[in-house]
């Protein structure tokens, strides 16, 4: 430490700093514009080159200091994004379900008698039965035929009061009088399930007029299936040399596992 | 610190403070308080040139920073004058080679800058200006460790010599 004691000295400089203060500040520009345009000119040139250094590195150092706020940001946009896709999947969903309603509208509006739209409430894979949510109380009977917008989807089998059982028509159980839908073929058979994604079409007449690509609607023989319903297309046709009438696979036009919405016609 | 040591940091501490303070400065503010690095670098240059020489150091930021700012040239300067003159008789009272005297001079000698600059210059809003004062004095405090550790350093060298 200094040793204490005032230097006079050290006051009056002060003072005259303050006096000369006093000038600088009272003259308004008219003394000191030389010296501040000087002091500019000559500090502009290097304050511009650190401003430029400092912008370019600026949003490194923003970056920096900003992290902790910038990662919630990330997490809240992570979040929001999300959400957004979740949505998107919301309307995609709803966006089909419109128009397999449609569908089933039309289905509808052209399906004979009585019909009565359900929901699938169950699907069972093993036994290529569903369930829907119309029963006895709406009307349904064993032997109702259920159809989807594409076409012929079963048969109901049971009947609760307010649900009922319905088999597939790829269910080994099931078969159904069919004929070609072309022109110029009346083609004839039975379209059976056999527990796989196929429809075999037999009993077909020797010679019978069938080609891949035919469309095949029930027949209407029976009359337990209405006439005219569409059961699926034709993707194979052979001759069975053992039986001698031709056979082909179908492709049901109703895939059991994809069914939401069904006709049930009374 | 004397001759020729002396000078060269005055004029480098008065030359890096005046092209940085205008660039940086805002962007190293804190609640609000931007820091004056010329008044950081002469409350720590103060310190080891004594009263009146820190008072013609601090006269002299003051007529940079009123040049550069274009307003204020005489507050500038007076305020930073008796800035420059409080650091330099804070050695009759605190050991400079303490590291923590540079930070506690640093604080005293901001608030006589913002006092005196208060009284030539009064403010409207008195109770923010205060607070401000305060605060960017606290920041100062911080900012200058690495400086004055730098100028103890090379008083150091010099008294080896």
């Amino acid at each position: 430490m200094e040793p204490s004691g005032i230097r006079p000295r050290d006051w009056i400089v002060l003072l005259a700093l303050v006096v000369l203060g006093a000038v600088l500040g009272a003259d308004r520009g008219v003394v000191s514009k030389p010296l501040t345009d000087t002091v500019r000119s000559v500090f502009c040139g290097p304050q511009g080159i650190v401003n430029s250094a400092l912008v370019s590195t600026g949003d490194l150092f923003i970056g920096i200091g900003q992290a902790p706020h910038l990662r919630n940001r990330v997490r809240e946009l992570e979040r929001d994004r999300a959400a957004a896709v979740s949505q998107q999947v919301k309307i995609d969903e709803l966006d089909q379900e419109n128009r397999r309603l449609h569908a089933l509208l039309e289905t509808l509006r052209q399906t004979p008698g009585k019909p009565l739209p359900a929901s699938v409430i169950a699907y069972y894979p093993q036994t290529l039965t569903a369930m829907l949510s119309v029963g006895s109380e709406d009307g349904v009977r064993v032997g109702n035929p259920v159809v989807a917008p594409h076409g012929l989807a079963g048969i109901v089998q049971l009947v609760d009061r307010n649900s009922c059982v319905v088999l597939m028509v790829t269910a080994d159980r099931f078969a159904v009088g069919s004929r070609v839908a072309r022109e110029g073929s009346r083609a004839a058979g039975v379209a059976k399930g056999l527990g796989g994604d196929m429809l075999l079409l037999d009993h077909l007449s020797e010679g019978a007029d069938v080609a891949v690509g035919d469309k095949i609607v029930t027949s209407g023989v029976g009359e337990r299936y209405p006439k005219g319903l569409f059961v699926g297309t034709v993707k194979q046709v052979w001759r069975d040399r053992s039986y001698g009438y031709m056979r082909a696979w179908v492709e049901p036009s109703v895939q059991p596992d994809a069914l939401e919405e069904a006709i049930v016609l009374r | 610190m004397t001759g020729m040591r002396a000078a060269i940091w005055i004029v480098l501490v008065l030359i890096l403070g005046a092209i940085l303070n205008g660039p940086l400065a805002h962007r190293m503010a804190l609640f609000g308080a931007a820091p004056d690095l010329l008044v950081i670098g002469v409350a720590c240059l103060s310190l080891f040139l004594g009263r009146a020489a820190g008072a013609v150091v601090g006269f002299v930021s003051g007529l940079l920073m009123g040049s550069l700012t274009g307003e204020f040239l005489g507050a500038y300067a007076v305020s930073r004058a008796f800035g420059g003159f409080v650091a330099g008789w804070a050695p009759r009272f605190l050991l400079p080679q303490l590291w923590i005297t540079g930070p506690v001079v640093t604080f005293l000698s901001t608030l006589t800058v913002d006092l005196v600059f208060l009284l030539i210059a009064p403010q409207n809003d008195l109770g923010s200006w205060v607070k401000l004062s305060i605060l960017r004095s606290a920041y100062h405090a911080g900012l200058c460790v690495p400086l004055y550790l730098l100028l103890l350093r090379s008083m150091k060298t010099a008294a080896n010599r």
